[in-house]
């Protein structure tokens, strides 16, 4: 006799919706999602996965389906999950990442080290690239530290754009120096008035006698007549000065 | 691919992100209709089968190569299914409001998908937890005895007696539904 219970069990067998296996990809981080996101200098594409966010595109710069060639891995579009977006919405609005979640596998201990360092410079601030390396331990790792600044997979929100040249130029960006002087504008880094040759590498505080990086906040809220301004380290120490704490210009 | 357990053991320690999206691939239909029949709606069966598949996988990545050679993967997985799905139908016992969302017209093209899970479900749900989660390892996933067993962790014995009870007892259930009729 055929079992007619077990016939109808069999029949309960389904095939799994295709969405299963794409959210397990997702969430194991061996695959992306990507959503669209506004920025401050335009719309860009955002890769995550169950780690965290993977890459950061602007939208014309790369074609949408060319994403899985910045992640090396397959890349889907569906919408972020919300603690997630809500975190990369707060960071791309403050400027500040320190609560994003970054998926940073495949880059080496060193450009982890570095992007790592990036971050802890507060919005409307600069840092020259030789301030990173002196930072991570690696004070003759300038070049090393340009080129890890240059592959940063997540620009923007790792602020990249926040690390200048030492003769005070904004120097490259892999957008282009445009936005990155539009990105520095947007969070109010007075860039005429700061950047360029023409003007001190540090500044300094005649009351306190200490000097800084001129985009410091010590630095800003120096009066106009007690404020000095050094072309080298050397000059300023000459004059009687020490390096700020926070901003630790040497 | 992957007929024999040994192969899969090897892919996945040869290389883990390589090999595991082929584990998803053949086990995701088993894993899904399990899940889908232990908890009674798709919605929280497609939960339980991602978090299984994801949780198996960070186990994975945290195993030496040596562990992952002497792991019996598939029974691994079964072995989490039951658990997640065991701890997702106590969370939604505790939270009655999404215990409500039952639901019982279940789309599948091809098949007799609505009727069958419509019935299927208050009867399964009837039964004891063990010779439930046995009945439908083995008759609905299709899975041998020995695994079932593994996965539950009883002899082997243990698990063709929770299976055949259970069968009875759903003969059992049609057969008195019929006299109601």
């Amino acid at each position: 006799m055929i079992d007619t219970v077990a016939v109808a069990l069999e029949g309960l067998r389904f095939e799994a919706p295709e969405e299963l296996f794409t959210s397990v990809m997702i969430e194991t981080g061996l695959a992306d999602g990507y959503a669209s996101m506004r920025t401050s200098i335009g719309d860009a594409w955002v890769a995550f996965n169950g780690l965290g966010v993977s890459a950061l595109v602007p939208v014309g710069t790369i074609d949408e389906m060319e994403l899985g060639d910045v992640t090396r891995r397959p890349a889907h579009s569906r919408p972020m999950p919300e603690p997630l977006a809500d975190r990369v919405e707060e960071a791309l609005r403050s400027g500040r990442s320190q609560r994003v979640p970054f998926d940073l596998r495949g880059l080496s201990d060193f450009a982890r080290a570095v992007l790592a360092k990036t971050a802890e410079i507060p919005p409307g601030q600069v840092r020259p690239y030789g301030w990173v390396a002196r930072e991570i331990g690696h004070p003759a790792a300038v070049r090393a530290v340009g080129t890890a600044l240059a592959r940063n997979p997540v620009p923007i929100l790792i602020p990249c754009h926040r690390v200048v040249r030492s003769d005070n130029t904004v120097g490259q960006y892999a957008f282009g120096p445009d936005r990155k002087v539009r990105l520095l504008e947007a969070e109010g880094l007075d860039v005429g008035g700061i950047m360029g040759r023409q003007h001190a590498r540090f500044v300094g505080s005649g009351t306190t006698r200490i000097f800084c990086h001129p985009s410091c906040a010590r630095a800003r809220r120096i009066r106009p007549e007690y404020r000095h301004e050094f072309d080298s380290e050397a000059e300023a120490f000459e004059a009687g000065y020490r390096p700020c704490r926070i901003c630790r210009p040497i | 691919m992957f007929n024999k357990p040994m192969e899969l053991s090897a892919a996945l320690a040869a290389n883990l992100d390589a090999a595991y999206p082929e584990v998803v691939r053949a086990l995701q239909g088993q894993v899904f209709s399990t899940a889908r029949q232990l908890l009674g709606n798709r919605h929280d069966a497609e939960d339980a089968a991602q978090e299984t598949f994801v949780r198996v996988y960070r186990a994975l990545s945290r195993f030496s190569t040596e562990r992952i050679l002497d792991l019996r993967i598939r029974s691994y997985v079964w072995t989490t299914l039951i658990n997640v799905c065991r701890n997702q139908a106590r969370s939604s016992r505790r939270h009655p409001q999404t215990a409500l969302e039952v639901d019982h017209g279940f789309v599948d093209p091809g098949s007799t998908g609505v009727e069958a899970s419509a019935t299927w479900g208050p009867r399964l749900a009837r039964l004891p937890e063990r010779q439930r989660t046995a009945v439908v390892m083995h008759h609905v996933a299709g899975l041998p005895y020995v695994e079932v067993a593994e996965a539950l962790g009883v002899p082997v014995g243990t698990a063709k007696a929770d299976v055949h009870r259970a069968l009875a007892r759903l003969r059992t259930m049609i057969e008195t539904e019929g006299e109601v009729a």
